[in-house]
């Protein structure tokens, strides 16, 4: 069981990285709209995207 | 993913949106697998793009049936006009990097991801338009456009064209603070959770080699790790406890957080001193699960505040408002607030009225709605009196300020609103008075613990101590309420009344009598026909219809009662059409078939006979129909019950309670209404201070009041019940006073919260008497020395989860669609 010695600082460490990107995300404001986020993934298939594209579109029209 | 039919809300009107369905051709656009009806091609372009796009299983996930009260295209452009007014920008609005602007919407009328969806689409693919991002949480759309391309008042017409109403918002300091002190309490959830878990797979090893045996060295490095990970938790995520018993404790008034801090405090440093010493027990993990469970506990209290915070301040928050005063016959726009008295101020139709004031110029009409809950336009001449915040319907008006700021009839509602609110009753906090009476017991049961086995037996004084304070730490008992507020928040939320004081539900479990406002809560706060007169030698319909033909075109409130039935059957002529004109204060003449009619108020209609004329009777408003002077027909308005109102009365009263209408109405049609929902006490004509006294003197005799309103006349009202409910479709002022608001305006509502409220008590008194329970049960083996770490740990979480799960059955208020 010598491998324990090794294997509970390693845990501590993931713990460590953990928590760190959990404040990371927190800070980034990842967190802060809870119920928006969750369903934007259903707008991806042709939205920023599209629009995207046709901003650019138009706006070489303008040029 | 198939969803049974049955769970579809299905509106009475268009599939889409809810709206009537208007007669003549249907419109069908096949939907989730059969047709259904449009009440226009546009919600049917939007049906058709949904299902071709695989998504109309948004039809099956919306969360209730779309508002039958669409706002109409003029509260949405209300104000618009200004926003380009640079007195108004530099509030809101800054230039950023690349000469491009930003600027943050409040968005009124947002509620799910669709909504943002479809902004996100719409505003995004206008010129100009670089970035578009909502938050659904807090109803925010941030902007970043190209001011040289395209203007703020172009981007808030461009969300009213697809239904939105939007104000810019300046970023207050509460709603920073708030956002701090949501990301510290994610974080402290996030310490404690991972190091709870952590600190649990050691303390396993731990009671597994207390079974099996087990080296001294292996369980010396297992006592170091969990030594090592409570140590942040403690620090971080358990702060907040610490702090808040230190502060009970110097105000010499413990609640439960002192009980708490005691406990995982005390598990930490007892269990600290055992590892460095090699001896004892030691309790990492129930001190790090205490603090995680009640940092979802407190995370969720949080959660609910800070939306009730959020709603109000939203509210409060308004969209600066601007007066064009008179300076040397020039027009110039400045802050509402930089009015004085004396000033001359314009106001063009569609503007809200800046300052009380005297008309010097112009004649128009203005809706009152906002302060008397009156649906009916006043029509004002020169020396007519008017208040702030009304609405000039008609025409441009030059008013003279005689009160500003402060001053104005409308500012002294609100500090009314306020006053009354401090004087408010207190509801005492249940918990609150457990946790005393808790608190004393645990540290005397200690503090004799301590002392008798201090005698018998020294050495193990400390740690049996501990363990009695381990074994009664109130985590449980602390949870019991707020599990079950936010499981009773979340399903009354989903029927459609948003909590935003949880005093409600202790309130509405008490509540003796229901108080109603008239117009707006009972009512629906628009006129209706309800009675037809015609002159001998005249038909109803053949009357009727005249009427809508001369008011197809007018957006005043009486027109929208003749177009609410029907539309416009027939057409006036192309030359009747070009004089169809419309009389401020007065009504509506046009030529019809060669004749000349008029409709609107009966002296002007019948104008040329003498005398006042004789209404036919006091119950009604009456307006008259008139061709070339004679008269056609009389017709009756008033203001329609809600449908649903009887019978939610009904309910409410099978559940024992008085009902009670207040009306600052004072005609007779108020007595006819409660005559006919059977209501118990009914004052006519009362103004607000009399409301507020009325409701004190029923508190006085002992009742708990339940005040219902929408207006705000009635926000005094709502502060001062025991607990109010304002109307969804209700002003804003009078959300701001109340606890909870009823979002679809479903009256039917009432009775359900007021059993989901007993229901909510159920559960917490359930709660208590388990915690309160399990804790006695433990006790006395802590206090004989028989409780060993890891019985504290498995009977601490079972008791919490049992609390929460118990909670966790009020998420759906019984009987709602």
């Amino acid at each position: 069981m010598t491998i324990l010695i090794v294997l509970i600082p390693l845990g501590l460490v993931m713990l460590g990285i953990a928590i760190a990107a959990f404040v990371w995300a927190v800070s980034n404001g990842q967190f802060d709209d809870l119920e928006g986020e969750g369903a934007r993934i259903l707008f991806e298939d042709d939205g920023p995207g599209d629009v995207e594209g046709s901003r650019s579109a138009r706006r070489e029209d303008d040029e | 993913m198939t969803v049974a039919a049955e769970a579809y809300i299905e509106p009475d009107g268009c599939f889409h949106c809810g709206l009537p369905v208007p007669p003549g051709p249907q419109i069908l656009a096949d939907v989730l697998g059969a047709p259904r009806s449009m009440c226009c091609l546009g919600c049917c372009a939007v049906a058709e793009m949904l299902e071709a796009q695989g998504l109309s299983e948004w039809y099956a996930r919306r969360e209730q049936a779309p508002g039958v009260r669409a706002a109409t295209l003029d509260e949405l452009f209300a104000g618009s006009a200004l926003l380009d007014e640079p007195a108004l920008q530099e509030d809101f609005l800054t230039l950023g990097a690349d000469d491009l602007a930003e600027a943050s919407l409040l968005v009124e009328g947002l509620n799910c991801a669709a909504c943002v969806w479809v902004i996100e689409r719409h505003l995004g693919g206008l010129a100009g338009v670089r970035d578009v991002h909502v938050n659904l949480a807090t109803h925010r759309a941030r902007l970043t456009w190209d001011p040289d391309r395209t203007s703020l008042r172009d981007l808030v017409l461009g969300l009213a064209a697809i239904g939105f109403k939007a104000r810019p918002d300046q970023p207050g300091e509460a709603a920073q603070i708030e956002e701090r002190e949501n990301r510290a309490a994610l974080i402290r959830l996030a310490v404690a959770g991972f190091g709870a878990m952590n600190v649990m797979t050691y303390s396993v090893a731990l009671y597994a080699g207390e079974l099996e045996g087990m080296a001294l060295g292996h369980e010396g490095l297992m006592r170091w790790a969990g030594l090592l990970v409570s140590t942040p938790v403690l620090a971080i995520a358990a702060r907040p406890f610490f702090a808040a018993a230190l502060r009970d404790l110097r105000l010499a008034r413990p609640g439960m957080d002192v009980p708490v801090a005691l406990a995982i405090g005390g598990a930490y440093v007892v269990s600290a001193y055992a590892t460095f010493a090699g001896e004892g027990e030691v309790y990492f993990d129930s001190a790090c699960m205490f603090t995680f469970f009640l940092s979802v506990g407190r995370y969720v209290e949080m959660k609910i505040r800070h939306r009730a915070t959020s709603l109000t301040r939203d509210m409060t928050d308004a969209a600066p408002l601007i007066a064009r005063r008179e300076r040397d016959a020039e027009e110039e726009v400045v802050h509402a607030h930089a009015l004085i008295v004396g000033d001359r101020f314009r106001v063009r139709p569609g503007e809200t009225i800046p300052a009380d004031g005297v008309v010097r110029e112009g004649s128009s009409s203005v809706e009152e709605a906002l302060l008397t809950g009156e649906p009916w336009p006043r029509s004002i001449s020169p020396g007519s009196k008017v208040v702030a915040g009304s609405i000039n319907v008609e025409s441009p008006l030059a008013i003279e300020a005689t009160r500003t700021g402060k001053e104005t009839t409308l500012a002294q509602v609100v500090s009314l609103i306020d006053r009354v609110q401090s004087e408010r009753p207190k509801a005492a906090d249940i918990a609150d008075r457990v946790a005393t009476v808790f608190v004393t017991c645990v540290l005397a049961i200690a503090l004799v613990n301590g002392v008798v086995w201090g005698i018998l037996d020294p050495d193990r004084a400390i740690w049996t101590t501990l363990a009695v304070l381990v074994a009664t730490c109130p985590c449980a008992l602390s949870l019991a309420t707020p599990a079950a507020l936010a499981a009773a928040t979340h399903g009354f939320a989903r029927a459609g009344l948003l909590i935003t004081n949880t005093r409600l539900l202790e309130g509405l479990t008490r509540a003796d009598r229901f108080v109603f406002d008239k117009t707006g809560t009972l009512t629906r706060g628009e006129p209706r026909i309800a009675r037809v007169l015609p002159a001998s030698g005249y038909e109803v319909e053949e009357a009727l219809e005249i009427a809508r033909a001369l008011e197809c075109d007018s957006e005043h409130p009486v027109a929208r009662a003749f177009m609410m039935d029907s539309p416009a059957l027939r057409i006036l002529d192309e030359s009747g059409r070009a004089e169809l004109r419309s009389i401020p204060g007065s009504g509506i003449e046009g030529k019809l078939d060669g004749r000349q009619y008029r409709i609107g108020r009966p002296e002007w209609a019948l104008e040329g006979s003498s005398g006042l004329l004789e209404r036919p009777d006091d119950s009604h408003v009456w307006i008259l129909l008139a061709a070339d002077g004679e008269l056609i027909a009389w017709f009756g308005l008033t203001d329609s019950l809600r449908e649903e109102a009887p019978q939610a009365l009904d309910r409410l009263s099978d559940k024992g309670m008085a009902l009670e209408m207040l009306s600052g109405d004072p005609s007779d049609s108020g007595r006819a209404l409660a005559r006919e929902l059977g209501l118990d006490v009914v004052r006519f004509g009362a103004t607000p201070e009399e409301k507020v006294m009325r409701i004190r003197d029923l508190q006085a005799s002992g009742e708990r009041v339940v005040v219902v309103g929408d207006g705000v006349n009635d926000a005094p009202c709502l502060k001062a019940g025991d607990v109010s409910i304002a109307m969804g479709s209700g002003c804003d002022l009078s959300r701001l006073g109340a606890d909870a608001v009823l979002m679809n305006d479903d009256l039917t509502l009432l009775p359900l919260a007021v059993e989901g409220a007993r229901r909510a008590r159920r559960v917490v008194a359930q709660n208590f008497c388990w915690a309160i329970g399990y804790n006695a049960v433990v006790l006395p083996l802590a206090v004989t020395g028989q409780l060993s770490p890891w019985v504290a740990a498995i009977g601490m979480s079972t008791s919490s989860l049992v609390v929460v799960l118990n909670a966790l059955r009020l998420r759906r208020l019984e009987g709602a669609r």
